[in-house]
């Protein structure tokens, strides 16, 4: 049933995207910091993942490291590093606002671009590396394995929904929504501005991580141009979309950006045609943030108000 | 406030309804038709576009020519195409909406990193692969039941390349500048071993990255040594930067290009038609005096236009494809697979055409194909082997055959 | 060696040419309207693609090109600025920024649908360098790049400290309250703020266009770089801004004689991570 094919793979992309969202989200729309590099943490994991799981380097491999480890310990690994790196970054950035933090986290990226492409021994380049395993591909039988994997991230997505959410109703979502609006008043309350944002931008990079190693095992492989800067701009766009500050409209975010992806793809037209449909995904994309903002500055789904007994 | 939220509610709604019914429609249409669907993974845009259209335009005139026989046991052959952009990702997602949602039942025409990349979804899926432009060394042993190509691996352009600068120019001291991708370096791995044990030198081997603004420190490190002659080994992009600021720096010597650039007019435009002259580059080629390919040539030339980098082998590829279909009986990928040597390889009456092939197998008899490209015999890994010629630009920036080195014309020691 | 030297020390004060046009516009807009346009980087591309469709489509002479570009990219800025960002000031600056992301990314998919993903070139004639003795320079075109950027200091210069206009931008930039209550038009200066933002990204676009190759993702590889000089110069110092640039100019092009030239851009970057761990303020602050 080719549909039904079709709706698992989008669905399995979907929730990858999802917890990205919903991480981003996090930072964005709780914590008020503007992190322009999230797709550095995106390839880190993928990449990790990568490492941990591909076979040992052989004749003519430009790479050094393959450790040829289980798909669940890459995607543990791709979590931990992701997580870790976000501290290592966090330290010297996130005293900053605003305009810096961005500034910062968008510059890292770039960075990180091209230690992906130059630094071989490592990443293997442009080439990077292929025919990745995913979990449970030998459990499964290979017709019956997209359902399984689409299962697994839908189950990814509902385990960061459950836990952001929580998060997000506990006093450290209090918190940390007093410092976006106001962190001097914050501060003079005695929080620590600069342990939250820390504790917010390592935990929300795990999830990150993981949602990089499940689309490198979603595409079977991880090179370097699958992490452009426009990455973290698509994010942007759902998280803001869909409604800041709230979990719910991170996820709708994330869909009406796919739904429009889809339709374009959809729409029959000549191959040659179909060339200037990404150009004009972009645009809608950028378009519908702009407009979203102007009229419904806080999104579709408006933050919820917690009430606090 | 509330009737904001319904309002959105409701939008949201509709537009779920409006992809569902999309998607709906797409499958009931597929339902319908009986028609039988390949699918095409191939470069329309990206770095190698300038030869990935006119390629590809090949591969629906072979199309056109077998629904003109009423197609594939009877049922019209229908051509589901995706851009590949050059790019394994985008490879990937084309292949997954072709077989997953077009339902195609063979795949032509990705370029060998996308191929590579794709390889092992179309095996699990049963569907075969055939390559026109893929030459990368690394399908040299991976090939089998579902991976074919028509093009010449880039082992044997190494061969060719090599002996053309050691022998033909005269050059035994070169620089390689290679671009840091996958089919690139293979063909600068197979000049290397050849060049080397000819006995010609190699002065500076240098690689570089895609996307740089600049390459001037790459070309001085190239030309440092004074070699007589640079292998460039990349993209129409980095090789039309390179031979811009090459001839801006103006250092003396032959600049030989591989595969990946030829006179198309991206490229010219690109590179700019004054500064190509004296510049070498590789085709994969077709003997001209074979029948099959001068039939092709002038198909092509009357309806596209110019006989692209890849046309003839994208040609073959699509018309196998369906002679193995038409030879099997049933269109399934697994049946295609099965019955891809037996329509190309001997032996068999020799056959160049969807429609010679199509009667034969008629008549039961076995077939040969032999085509525009070649002889496209397949062995074990799903390689043929391949003639290739050399061309230089002329100062009109059109290239001009410099010499042809048919099949086998040169030994691997 | 002392030849390579010479040469990419030219290179790099040529990029810095480059980056001049490039960033006063982008310090300007902060200064005067408060967030940084991420989107900046999209006047550079806009500016070339029109140039080239001038030049090589409608066959106008490269020079009447060029100038067609600049004022129809100053006019475009100037556009999207009264529609998209006046309206969002209210909002504050954060939704400024995003919004800045957001049209950023809706101009490149624009500069992508009409002018195709793959690369294109101006195509203009190669000039030879030019030789003194044993060691190359730079060519012809290449020299009158760094002109064009002396001529821009010059006019800044010459516009900031003599005209009404000028004045009146210093005087916004330290203390918009003052500047305010004594009764200086910020809407008219808003206004040219946003047309020499766009013309001097236009002509920053041109340039990189003539080096090298346009590609519909020209504008974002360059507003990091752009970002980079900002912050060395510390946001606010135009005569900062125009040091800056070359010094990251040259900072990137002698740079690759020592790293893999893959990483001209990225030593931008560094440059900026450095800045703001240790002086965040930048090296001009006033």
């Amino acid at each position: 049933m080719g549909l039904i094919d079709f709706f698992i793979v989008m669905l399995s992309l979907a929730a990858i995207w999802g917890i990205m969202g919903l991480a981003y989200n996090l930072q964005y729309g709780f914590t008020g910091m503007v992190n322009l590099g999230t797709v550095a943490w995106f390839a880190i994991g993928g990449y990790t993942f990568a490492i941990l799981t591909t076979h040992s380097p052989q004749l003519g491999d430009a790479y050094m490291f393959g450790f040829g480890l289980s798909p669940i310990i890459g995607l543990i690994g791709a979590a931990i590093i992701s997580g870790f790196v976000a501290f290592l970054i966090g330290l010297p950035s996130l005293k900053f606002k605003g305009h810096y933090f961005a500034i910062i986290t968008f510059a890292f990226a770039s960075i990180l671009h091209y230690l992906l492409v130059n630094e071989r021994w490592l990443t293997n380049g442009t080439i990077g590396f292929f025919g990745l395993n995913s979990l449970g591909e030998n459990i499964f039988e290979r017709n019956i394995y997209p359902y399984f994997f689409c299962f697994l991230t839908v189950l990814g997505l509902i385990f960061a929904y459950l836990v952001i959410d929580k998060v997000g109703k506990a006093p450290f979502g209090r918190a940390i929504r007093g410092i976006r609006e106001n962190d001097i008043v914050a501060l003079s309350v005695g929080k620590n501005i600069f342990m939250y944002r820390m504790k917010v931008f390592v935990f929300s990079s795990i999830f990150i991580g993981l949602a990089g190693a499940l689309y490198s095992m979603y595409l079977t492989l991880v090179t370097p141009s699958m992490y452009a800067a426009t990455l973290t701009f698509t994010v942007l766009n759902a998280v803001v979309i869909g409604g800041k500050a709230n979990n719910k409209g991170a996820i709708l975010g994330i869909f009406i950006i796919m739904f429009f992806a889809q339709l374009l793809r959809f729409i029959e037209v000549s191959p040659l045609f179909a060339v200037r449909m990404s150009a004009i995904n972009a645009m809608i994309d950028g378009l519908l943030l702009v407009v979203i903002l102007r009229y419904l500055p806080d999104g579709i789904l408006k933050e919820k108000k917690v009430i606090y007994n | 406030m509330n009737k904001k939220k319904n309002i959105f509610k409701q939008m949201l709604l509709i537009s779920l309804c409006f992809m569902l019914w999309l998607g709906v429609s797409a499958f009931v249409q597929a339902q319908e038709e009986q028609e039988i669907r390949f699918g095409a993974v191939v470069p329309l845009t990206g770095e190698l576009s300038a030869t990935g259209v006119d390629a590809f335009k090949a591969a629906q005139l072979a199309v056109d020519d077998i629904n003109s026989v009423g197609g594939i046991l009877g049922r019209k052959l229908k051509l589901y195409s995706e851009d590949s952009k050059t790019n394994v990702e985008e490879g990937i997602k084309a292949a997954k909406k072709l077989i997953l949602t077009n339902k195609t039942i063979a795949i032509y025409g990705p370029t060998s990193d996308v191929l590579i990349g794709m390889m092992d979804f179309c095996e699990q899926n049963k569907v075969p692969l055939v390559g026109a432009v893929s030459g990368s060394t690394r399908l040299d042993n991976i090939g089998g039941k579902y991976q074919y190509r028509t093009c010449p691996s880039d082992s044997y352009e190494g061969l060719v390349d090599a002996e053309f600068a050691y022998n033909e120019l005269g050059l035994k001291k070169v620089s390689l500048i290679t671009l840091n991708g996958e089919g690139t370096l293979s063909v600068a791995e197979g000049f290397r071993n050849t060049y080397l044990k000819i006995g010609g030198e190699i002065l500076s081997d240098i690689t570089v990255n895609p996307g740089q603004a600049t390459y001037m420190s790459s070309i001085r490190a190239a030309f440092e040594q004074k070699p007589k002659g640079v292998l460039l080994s990349a993209d129409i992009n980095v090789t039309a930067t390179i031979i811009k600021e090459w001839r801006r720096a103006g250092y003396e010597g032959i600049i030989m290009c591989g595969t990946d650039v030829d006179d198309s007019p991206k490229f010219v435009d690109l590179a700019g038609k004054d500064n190509l002259e004296g510049v070498y580059y590789t085709m994969i080629a077709s003997d001209p005096d074979q029948v099959p390919y001068r039939i092709f040539e002038m198909k092509a030339l009357t309806s596209i236009g110019r006989v692209a980098y890849g046309a003839p082998h994208s040609y073959d590829a699509i018309t196998i494809l369906a002679l193995a279909a038409q030879a099997a009986g049933e269109a399934t990928g697994e049946a295609i697979a099965e019955n891809m040597r037996r329509v190309s390889n001997p032996p068999g009456v020799k056959v160049s055409s969807f429609a010679e092939g199509k009667s034969y197998l008629e008549m039961g008899e076995e077939i040969n194909y032999e085509g525009a490209s070649g002889a496209c015999d397949f062995d074990e890994y799903g390689n043929v082997p391949g003639a290739f010629a050399k061309y230089v630009f002329d100062s009109n920036a059109k290239g001009n055959l410099v010499k042809f080195y048919p099949t086998g014309s040169i030994i691997i020691k | 060696m002392i030849n390579v030297i010479i040469q990419n020390t030219l290179f790099g004060i040529v990029t810095g040419s480059i980056l001049v046009a490039g960033t006063l516009g982008f310090v300007m807009t902060e200064r005067l309207d408060g967030f940084i346009n991420i989107g900046h980087g999209q006047y550079l591309a806009i500016g070339a693609y029109l140039t080239y469709w001038f030049y090589r489509g409608l066959s106008f002479s490269f020079a009447l090109s060029a100038i067609l570009a600049v004022l129809l990219t100053a006019i475009i800025a100037l556009c999207l600025h009264k529609v998209f960002f006046k309206p969002m000031h209210r909002f504050g600056v954060i939704p400024l920024i995003v919004t800045s992301i957001g049209l950023g990314g809706f101009l490149n998919g624009a500069v992508e649908y009409f002018g195709g993903p793959d690369p294109h070139s101006f195509n203009l004639p190669i000039y030879k360098v030019i030789k003194v003795g044993e060691t190359s320079l730079l060519s012809k075109d290449f020299f009158y790049i760094i002109l064009i950027g002396i001529v821009l200091i010059i006019i800044v210069h010459l516009f900031l400290q003599n005209t009404r206009i000028g004045k009146a931008f210093r005087a916004v930039s330290s203390n918009r309250e003052l500047a305010i209550i004594k009764g200086i038009d910020l809407d008219f200066l808003d206004n040219f703020t946003w047309l020499f933002a766009g013309a001097t990204g236009a002509i920053a676009g041109i340039l990189l266009g003539v080096v090298g190759n346009l590609t519909p993702d020209m504008g974002w590889s360059q507003t990091m770089i752009i970002m980079s000089v900002a912050v060395l110069a510390g946001m606010g110092n135009i005569y900062g801004i125009m040091i800056a640039s070359f010094i990251v100019g040259l900072i990137m092009d002698l740079g690759i004689l020592i790293l893999p030239s893959g990483y001209r851009p990225a030593l931008a970057f560094a440059i900026m991570i450095i800045v703001l761990l240790i002086k965040p303020k930048g090296i001009f602050a006033k």
